[in-house]
């Protein structure tokens, strides 16, 4: 899997990792999230880039974040994992 | 080099658009900066990035002029029209990005273009950051007359068979036997795109052909790390590499 370093770097886009995750975080707590809305967010953000670039960047963050735990994804639909309450 | 001007000399520059030759014998922009007066003056073909023909290469082109050189910048991406930068960006990467046929081309007109001046010393290097670091490592195997090359981290100088697109039909590594001016190559330790393994390669390539390059490389500092408009910005490795560039420049393009 290629990082998201790479992704960034490849294509010149103007985010580092954290802004990039930063931001799909950003989306995904607002609900209702889909990897449609990451795609245009990303695209606002960096508007050198076209749907292709930003669908790419998009796909990578969202691994990311799943990979990592953080997000899940149902039926298209981009939630943050719940974490346990503490006892 | 940086900031050793005299402060009761006098300096002056002109900066505006111009219409060039480009590939096919096409009229494209470029943005053309030089210093007041009778030179001789060596000249700088600059090779825009992905983000596009920006704010930020007007910038470098009147840096380069600031320094003493004829420096011209053409609009690469001039054949999908105008509009912001970064909408022309966008256009040209939804198209598949500039055909690397028309790069060539239309440096090889800014090139002919300098050297046409009559305050022209008759030498012209050729440097581009990001993408513009392929195309040029890509222009000065193709187009004959460069009298040296900046490399700036250029991504995709190696590139496998599966990256090659009908825009960009060749990796430059493959090549290297036609590079035929000096190179300097200036990368990020950080960058992905190229990786340091990959400027190994691309090293490697340039000894076995006998080249006459140099690959400076910071540790600290990833893919652009010359843009001071974004994060990526390393202010102490890049004074470095300007200082690196313009002694290169300085050796292969003026006397």
């Amino acid at each position: 899997m290629k990082t998201l370093q790479f992704l960034i770097d490849h294509i010149c886009a103007d985010f580092t990792v954290p802004s990039l995750l930063g931001l799909a975080r950003d989306c995904i707590s607002k609900g209702q999230c889909t990897a449609q809305d990451i795609t245009e967010a990303i695209m606002r953000r960096d508007r050198s880039l076209d749907v292709k670039c930003a669908e790419g960047l998009s796909e990578g963050v969202l691994q990311f974040l799943r990979d990592s735990g953080e997000i899940q994804i149902r039926n298209g639909i981009v939630a943050a994992v719940k974490q346990p309450d503490a006892v | 080099m940086w900031n050793s001007l005299d402060t009761g000399a006098y300096e002056g520059m002109l900066a505006e658009t111009v219409s060039i030759t480009g590939n096919k014998g096409d009229i494209v922009h470029a943005y053309f900066a030089r210093p007041l007066g009778k030179g001789p003056f060596p000249g700088v073909v600059l090779i825009s990035h992905l983000p596009g023909w920006d704010e930020f290469y007007r910038e470098l082109t009147r840096r380069f002029a600031q320094h003493g050189y004829l420096a011209i910048c053409p609009d690469i991406y001039c054949r999908f029209g105008h509009g912001t930068p970064t909408d022309m960006a966008a256009k040209a990467r939804a198209a598949g990005g500039v055909p690397d046929a028309d790069v060539a081309g239309d440096c090889e007109g800014a090139m002919k273009y300098l050297r046409s001046l009559q305050y022209s010393n008759g030498k012209v290097g050729l440097i581009g950051t990001c993408s513009g670091g392929r195309h040029t490592v890509l222009t000065a195997s193709r187009v004959k007359g460069f009298d040296a090359a900046v490399d700036c981290w250029g991504g995709r100088v190696v590139a496998a068979g599966t990256d090659l697109t009908p825009n960009q039909p060749v990796a430059p590594i493959d090549i290297t036997a036609d590079l035929n001016c000096p190179l300097l190559g200036i990368f990020g330790n950080d960058d992905q795109s190229p990786s340091a393994e990959q400027v190994n390669r691309h090293e490697a390539e340039l000894k076995k052909h006998g080249k006459d390059y140099e690959f400076h490389r910071y540790d600290g500092a990833g893919h652009g790390f010359w843009y001071y408009h974004t994060d990526r910005y390393r202010p102490q490795q890049a004074m470095d590499a300007w200082q690196k560039v313009f002694d290169f420049f300085a050796k292969r393009l003026q006397g």
